[in-house]
């Protein structure tokens, strides 16, 4: 399991590294990220997700919307508990 | 906008609920074209005006052997910043035979008999009107 924990962290490393960079250029934009590398910007989520699949098939890559902060996702029940967290 | 009223035993008792389908998305099947595509998982959907995005339960994702697109938080009444991967799925209604292409957050739905949280990604496309009088709901989408 703790491998698994491991997809998309150095994806997520990799959106940090280059947030202020990407917001200065692409704010609003969905951003596709593999590994280390910054692929290329989409105006929308589903056309990220394409170039995805056409450049990666199958395999785990990483689409986030250029904002400087994450949007909430709120959930009032409370049956969430666990996620990657209960892993641990 | 088609509209469709599902009349429930005890909507109290099970919330307003309906059954789904859960695929890859047909972006996913386009662009891949894998040899091999495992049939959609049939799941209990819980319409939950609580919920910010779509929910499929945890495990569902890799039934399907699809890989995350990615990974985010999520706040719930007792914890906060919970990681979650997220999925791009296929979301089908059989009652509506309607399908819908979104990226799920994936979580344990602990202790509950769902596979799947409708959220406001999807009601934002919908009109949902709840009867508890009559035990059940309508949907127009």
């Amino acid at each position: 399991m703790a491998e698994e924990r491991e997809i998309l962290k150095e994806e997520l490393e990799t959106f940090e590294q280059h947030r202020d960079k990407l917001l200065k250029e692409h704010q609003g934009k969905f951003v596709l990220i593999k590994g280390r590398k910054v692929i290329d910007t989409f105006e929308s989520e589903r056309d990220a997700l394409k170039e995805g699949y056409r450049r990666f098939g199958g395999e785990p890559f990483l689409i986030k919307q250029v904002l400087q902060f994450d949007p909430p996702l709120d959930f009032t029940l409370n049956i969430l508990g666990g996620c990657l967290a209960s892993t641990d | 906008m088609p509209a469709l009223t599902n009349r429930l035993q005890n909507i109290r008792a099970t919330g307003p609920v309906l059954e789904i389908l859960i695929g890859p998305s047909s972006t996913y099947l386009n662009t891949v074209q894998p040899t091999q595509v495992p049939p959609p998982v049939k799941a209990l959907a819980l319409i939950d005006t609580g919920a910010s995005m779509t929910v499929i339960r945890t495990g569902i994702a890799q039934q399907l052997g699809i890989s995350p697109t990615g990974l985010t938080n999520i706040h719930t009444p007792s914890h906060a910043y919970i990681p979650c991967y997220q999925y791009d799925i296929g979301l089908n209604i059989p009652l509506f035979n309607i399908n819908f292409e979104l990226v799920a957050t994936e979580a344990h739905l602990q202790g509950q008999p769902f596979g799947c949280l409708i959220g406001r990604d999807i009601l934002s496309r919908a009109v949902f009107i709840y009867t508890g009088y009559d035990n059940s709901f309508t949907l127009a989408i």
